[in-house]
């Protein structure tokens, strides 16, 4: 089972409204490479992991990424937040207006909302944890972009915090991935 | 600056009590693979030999503006710290430097979260502090509103 914090794993405080980095950033929420897919990606595959330690890292890492799924989330809340709609519709979140008002959605920058056909689960440990250090490494590189878009200081503080865990994760899987490709009979 | 100062008061208090606990090895050894934690929580990454700096990018430093947001920067980077040895013993569940000082952190965790719900409020729902009308699960900020860590 889960218990809730009522924290955020790292603050987030966004003092400056900001339309079209909520548009971008929103991707690392309901997009291919975002948090909620890393979150039932590893949360899922975990069932099928050959022992305790990958049981273990996907429960862990799983779960973290929840605790991302809310800092992200926060962060298009407070870039959002007292939007009017003429300057939602100036950003290009009309059509977003339209279906969703004021809430939060998870989509891609492009409104494609979340599907779980962004993650796949093979029942193969080697390559589920392949496609899960491949899964951070896009993170990464998203993050990255995103980073490259915004000057405001609020926004790059968490991003810069948020890429560098998905380095962290991508090489606590690659060391898994190591141990069970020598490991025999898995 | 303020004179919030994590980074010395943490490094001193936990290099001091590394150094009552383990031998002079471990501690020499701990405290070359890992960041001090509030180094640690700042950049996002324990564990020196996996930092990856992004361009010219320095890790943004976090200044507390309240006595509140000290303690929970205090909690954070400690709860933090603990969450990466963690996920390290996870795939190397024998290294004794590291699970000791997974326990360093985390006896250091529960008494700065008992502290910090005994003044401000509960972050867990068993917190022993939830025991008065209102309920003060609902009545304290919730995480995503502004200038709440």
């Amino acid at each position: 089972m889960w218990q809730y914090q009522k924290k955020l794993q790292y603050p987030v405080d966004i003092k400056q409204k900001d339309l079209r980095m909520a548009k971008y950033l929103v991707t690392q929420y309901g997009g291919a490479n975002g948090e909620m897919a890393a979150a039932l990606r590893y949360l899922n595959q975990r069932y099928t992991m050959p022992d305790e330690r990958g049981k273990a890292l996907l429960t862990d890492i799983g779960t973290e990424e929840l605790a991302h799924i809310e800092m992200i989330s926060t962060m298009i809340y407070q870039l959002t937040k007292d939007a009017t709609i003429e300057e939602l519709e100036a950003a290009g979140l009309g059509t977003n207006y339209a279906e969703h008002g004021q809430s939060l959605y998870p989509t891609d920058s492009n409104g494609v909302p979340f599907t779980v056909a962004y993650f796949a689960a093979t029942g193969d440990p080697l390559a589920d944890l392949y496609e899960d250090m491949a899964a951070e490494q896009k993170a990464r590189a998203v993050y990255e972009n995103l980073i490259d878009m915004t000057n405001d200081p609020d926004v790059i503080g968490p991003l810069l915090w948020l890429r560098q865990r998905e380095i962290v994760h991508f090489n606590r899987f690659k060391e898994l991935y190591e141990y069970y490709k020598n490991m025999k009979n898995i | 600056m303020n004179n919030y100062n994590y980074f010395d008061v943490f490094n001193e208090t936990f290099l001091g009590t590394t150094a009552q606990n383990t031998n002079n090895n471990n501690n020499n050894m701990s405290t070359s693979i890992l960041y001090g934690p509030y180094e640690g929580f700042i950049k996002g990454n324990l564990f020196r030999n996996l930092y990856q700096q992004y361009k010219n990018y320095q890790p943004a430093p976090l200044t507390p503006r309240s006595e509140q947001e000290e303690a929970l920067l205090n909690l954070n980077q400690i709860q933090f710290a603990m969450h990466e040895l963690n996920l390290y013993l996870d795939n190397f569940p024998n290294d004794t430097n590291m699970m000791n000082q997974f326990a360093m952190f985390r006896n250091t965790y529960n008494r700065l979260l008992s502290d910090y719900e005994n003044k401000y409020g509960a972050i867990t729902i068993n917190s022993p502090t939830l025991n008065t009308v209102p309920f003060g699960w609902v009545e304290k900020a919730w995480p995503w509103d502004r200038r709440s860590m």
